[in-house]
């Protein structure tokens, strides 16, 4: 089952795609053993484009001759989209994207979203990472209850790392019970110096933490000094990308970047998570190239980094992208889009049966749209999401991870195999 | 609460911490006699401040002027081909021709890569490393890691120009050396020297000579740096602490994007200064169509691209070849309206609901208010012809009939009839009186000032006042202040400093000597809150779950040791001159003591306290050690260690600076 799925062997690919993006474990997968134990060593990356993407150019439905028709000036024309499947293609700035989807690796769920109808950036990213739309009385996220609803590792002590938030500050999604670590830069990642003679500086404000009334910053505190000391033992100030993977400059291909170097470290990280910002394009978006082409260029560029990067442990590593809703399928009177509804979301792994467009495409004439301007939801983000937490992580109480959902195993599209 | 803590906790919350001697000052004065007096501004001079504030001088320049004196890309751009004209006064001219040729030399490197594979270029853009005028020397280099600039170029500027020489001569004579550069030799002249020889470049020079220099480097850089430099500057010096913390309230409630593009920037300065700081404690009303009004927002927002389909505009695009929005004057010829075609490339002319929307959902009514879609189509009619002037015409806020959208138009249940302009400043005024924006910004102020969690009770009590005193932020501010939810926070609803009050109070209870804000500034990027650097329209969060994290905590912690133990380029602390007597013979448990009253005004907890001189104490000979490595600052990963400048270290004790460090780290410091 396991083997007879590798993308390779299905459609031959391997020959004429042989970039240097293969992992070696396609050639091997085929002779290999049985897959590890349920969930083990499965690691999770979850991207947000934060700004709401504009889906309808990134996975282009370009034999809807209505999207040409309500996208004058910024639809991608037809000769220029990366075809997947003769109904969509990707934009021409995600070529990186494409020898991942030939590779069977890449799979994409189109019209999907939360089905809460706001058009509010900041409530519709509450909702989403809250994973509960509509409801804002919810505290934690959705990622840290999936980490609590684990059958398997819940037992296990857990290292400091097993979540990790790229950035200042914890995401929202990673809000909770369970301790997140937010990593700014990994380099940096240290108090004052790695130098032993450092220890008595760090011992003191260690000391001082403990003793806080306050205890947000106890807690915080204890989190921070035990994921230091332990991150101190990697040489995190020392790294350079495997296979001559390239990332992008800027914040997200450095993120990208480093949570490559935490999983490699063998710090216990089960998932990560880290943001894109950039895609509120009202004015100007432009079209095959323009200022969602370089987001883009961006986002693919980090991605195909990280995944060549990461070589053969990409095996065991699922990465799924989400953005808050999706743009209007008109475009407005300045060259850009205004916030929509439904979206796209790209799912990244190892094990995932991509070379798919997963999901029902509900049709961009004027009477399928939601509200007579958007793109109709037909698949709930949690449903995705859902999938990747109780295949790879091993999530089972479903009504922890997402309440209200009713989510259960036949809601899942199958972009995973069951039992990985 | 007793009279110190009253007012340790007034100055913490309503200002940016006390500096040393505050706390005793406002104890004597009284909080409310405090408060009087803060809420007129007006009548608290200044001098202090201006007198910093005087380096610089592209803050306080009208967008006019600043875009004459800094262009943008975008101008430089358009005098490359022709369409914009230089200006004929030096030292413009020569900055514009400097920018020019830097420009030109740039696209022509780029032609001649595009032959040749990408190459992985890892230096940070000038723009994002932040270290203000560092940066923009090093910047001259790092623009171009990847694509070493031709050796024969550098030997030839070496050859035709005496570097040294150049670097000995007088400040006066050494500007005039550079101005009279070939145009765009002075990237290659900052790129020739070691990096310690760059600060030489502009060292003595009187900021308008300094401003002159680093914009024939790069001009736009000088106007974000020097944006920001003041902005900080204000928000540690200034007497006029509660409209400050005002002032940075409202700047993150209407959020700007300095990075929205590059017109963006020139507006700023005029948004901090003249729309929002006058109006931080006054009428809400006069803010909100002050900032609606401003180019800052205007751009930000996109609402200066909003045309109605059905606008004069809109309808003769239809009929005509292009005219493309934001380049007005230049309307079709005769011949060419009677054409039934419209460029294929072009979208037609319409709405952009984006100001619309958040004007409701962030600015005034709140998400909840229950305003539907149709609501934000038709607030973006409303507003459409609101735009900004091109910046050949004055570049200032403009109401373009020819954009605006016909007849009424209802919003939120309310009719507006067709009116031109008055229609935005009728949803306004309907926005601004409305019981729900009365609720959401005393929610709001509530949240920033006194707790998380605010109890209903309060937020309707000031939302009350607000309604009734037709939206006086000085009179909501009171109420807030004069409730007995904003002195009895218990301990678990203590708020955490967000970045911006972290360093600030830092910098303020350490009586700092900064003459380089912009090391400051570049230290809130680090921290995750970017000075107008959050792109999306909501701002920052002031809750306390942002601001607590593993990254957050590292940041603060290094940043509390470098910043006690002068490791901070430009940001001097001289804790021999920190109030306190008879420091000559104290012991280690009198000077911990002393350093709590001077940073924590005495509020340390008792277990603390002595856990940190227990470990102090324990082992010396050990501690001596970590001590000097602290102060040397040559601990490799510390991210101040490198090529910083390191101002003498006192003559006061190093374990002093050490525990003070310490003491700005500890958890107590990140309370307010």
């Amino acid at each position: 089952m396991v083997i007879t799925r590798r993308a390779v062997m299905r459609n031959g690919a391997m020959a004429v795609v042989g970039t240097g993006i293969i992992p070696s474990f396609l050639t091997r997968s085929m002779f290999a053993a049985e897959p590890s134990a349920h969930g083990k060593n499965q690691r999770v990356v979850v991207l947000f484009q934060r700004g709401a993407a504009d889906g309808l150019n990134m996975v282009v439905p370009h034999a809807e001759s209505y999207y040409y028709q309500a996208r004058t000036s910024i639809a991608i024309p037809r000769n220029q989209v990366l075809d997947l499947d003769g109904f969509f293609g990707l934009h021409p700035a995600l070529a990186e994207f494409k020898p991942l989807w030939d590779q069977k690796q890449l799979a994409i769920i189109h019209a999907t979203g939360s089905p809460d109808p706001t058009r509010s950036h900041f409530d519709a990213q509450d909702f989403m990472e809250s994973g509960t739309p509509g409801y804002k009385a919810t505290t934690d996220g959705w990622l840290n209850r999936a980490l609590q609803a684990e059958r398997e590792r819940a037992r296990e002590k857990a290292s400091p790392f097993r979540a990790v938030s790229m950035g200042a500050d914890v995401a929202r999604s990673l809000h909770g019970k369970i301790p997140a670590v937010a990593m700014g830069n990994v380099a940096n990642f240290t108090v004052d110096g790695r130098d032993p003679n450092a220890a008595p500086v760090s011992s003191i404000l260690q000391t001082m933490y403990d003793n806080s009334t306050l205890s947000l910053l106890r807690g915080t505190g204890a989190e921070t000094f035990e994921a230091v000391k332990m991150l101190k033992a990697t040489d995190p100030a020392h790294y350079s990308p495997a296979n001559g993977a390239q990332y992008p400059r800027g914040p997200f291909g450095e993120s990208m970047k480093q949570i490559a170097q935490l999983m490699k470290a063998d710090l216990g990280v089960e998932v990560a998570f880290a943001d894109i910002g950039g895609w509120d394009h009202h004015f100007n978006e432009g079209s095959v190239d323009g200022q969602l082409a370089r987001s883009l260029r961006n986002l693919s560029q980090g991605i195909a980094g990280f995944w060549q990067d990461m070589g053969d442990e990409a095996e065991n590593v699922t990465l799924v992208s989400m953005s808050e809703f999706g743009r209007a399928v008109h475009e407005n009177g300045t060259g850009g889009t205004d916030h929509g509804h439904a979206n796209v979301m790209f799912v990244l792994g190892g094990k995932v049966q991509g070379g798919k467009v997963y999901g029902q495409w509900p049709g961009l004439n004027p009477e399928q749209l939601y509200q007579n301007r958007d793109l109709a939801i037909t698949t709930d983000y949690r449903r995705v999401l859902g999938e990747v937490v109780w295949k790879n992580l091993g999530a089972r109480d479903m009504n922890l991870v997402f309440p209200q959902a009713q989510l259960n195993q036949g809601d899942f599209l199958g972009y995973l195999p069951a039992g990985i | 609460m007793a009279g110190q803590a009253k007012a340790l906790h007034v100055l913490d919350r309503m200002a940016f911490g006390p500096r040393p001697g505050d706390v005793e000052e406002v104890e004597a004065m009284g909080v409310n006699r405090w408060l009087d007096l803060q809420l007129h501004p007006e009548k608290i001079s200044d001098d202090a401040l201006k007198q910093r504030m005087a380096d610089y001088n592209a803050p306080f320049m009208d967008p006019q002027t600043l875009i004459l004196k800094f262009p943008s890309g975008n101008l430089i751009r358009q005098a490359l081909k022709g369409r914009a004209s230089i200006p004929s006064e030096q030292p413009d001219q020569a900055v514009w021709k400097s920018q020019m040729a830097i420009t030109q030399q740039r696209q022509e490197r780029k032609n001649e890569q595009s032959t040749q594979p990408t190459q992985q270029n890892n230096a940070k853009d000038a723009g994002q490393s932040g270290a203000g005028q560092a940066a923009m020397l090093a910047g001259a280099e790092n623009g171009t890691a990847g694509t070493p600039a031709p050796d024969e170029r550098r030997q030839k500027l070496r050859g035709d120009v005496d570097v040294s020489g150049v670097l000995n001569l007088s400040a006066d004579q050494r500007y005039e050396a550079l101005l009279a550069m070939q145009p765009g030799d002075i990237q290659e002249f900052v790129r020739s020297l070691a990096p310690a020889e760059r600060p030489g470049v502009i060292a003595g020079m009187s900021p308008t000579q300094r401003e002159t220099v680093l914009a024939l480097l790069n001009p736009r850089l000088v106007v974000v740096n020097e944006t920001e430099s003041v902005r900080l500057l204000q928000d540690i010096y200034s007497e006029r602490q509660l409209q400050r913390v005002m002032t940075e309230f409202w700047l993150n409630h209407f959020n700007i994007y300095t990075g929205k593009n590059e017109r963006e920037p020139y507006y700023l300065p005029q948004f901090e200064h003249e729309v929002v700081a006058p109006h931080a404690l006054g009428k809400f009303e006069d803010l909100l169509d002050a900032v609606a009004t401003s180019p800052a927002m205007l751009l930000y927002l996109d609402n200066e691209q909003s045309v109605g389909p059905n606008s004069p505009f809109a309808l003769r695009r239809e009929h005509a070849p292009v005219e493309s929005p934001g380049q007005m004057g230049s309307p079709a010829s005769a011949a060419n309206a009677l054409l039934p075609v419209r460029a294929k490339k072009q979208s037609a002319p319409g709405i952009n609901e984006n100001y619309g929307r958040e004007l409701m959902e962030l600015h005034t009514v709140g998400v909840n208010a229950g305003y539907t879609q149709q609501d934000v189509i038709e607030a973006a009619k409303v507003f459409t012809g609101w735009t900004v002037a091109p910046p050949q015409q004055g570049g200032g806020f403009r109401f373009d009939e020819r954009r605006h959208e016909p007849g009424p138009k209802v919003v939120i249940g309310h009719t507006i009839q067709e009116g031109g302009e008055q229609e935005g400043l009728e949803l306004l005024h309907i926005l601004a009186t409305s019981p729900a924006t009365a609720h959401f910004i005393s929610q709001e102020l509530a949240v920033r000032f006194v707790s998380d969690n605010p109890s209903t009770a309060l937020v309707n009590r000031m939302a009350k006042t607000f309604l009734s005193s037709d939206g006086d932020m000085g009179k909501v501010l009171r109420t807030m202040i004069h409730s007995p939810e904003f002195w009895s926070a218990p301990d678990h609803e203590n708020k955490i400093k967000t970045p911006l009050d972290y360093v600030v109070s830092a910098a303020r209870v350490t009586n700092a000597d900064v003459t380089q804000p912009y090391r400051l500034v570049a230290e809130l990027k680090v921290m995750g809150m970017p000075l107008s650097g959050t792109e999306e329209p909501n701002g920052y969060a002031m809750t306390n779950d942002t601001w607590a994290s593993t990254s957050e905590l590292i940041n603060r912690m290094n940043f509390a040791l470098a910043l006690a133990s002068n490791r901070i380029a430009g940001v001097e602390v001289s804790i021999d001159a920190w109030p306190g007597e008879g420091r000559a013979d104290a012991t280690p448990e009198q000077e911990e003591s002393w350093l709590e009253r001077v940073i924590l005004n005495g509020t340390i907890s008792g277990q603390m306290h002595e856990a940190v001189l227990k470990t102090l104490l324990d082992t010396p000979a050990q501690n001596q050690a970590a001590v000097n490595l602290v102060l040397a600052g040559d601990n490799g990963a510390s991210p101040f260690a490198t090529g910083l400048q390191r101002y003498g270290t006192h003559s006061a004790d190093t374990r002093v600076a050490v525990m003070a460090g310490l003491l700005i780290g500890s958890p107590d410091f990140q309370r307010r």
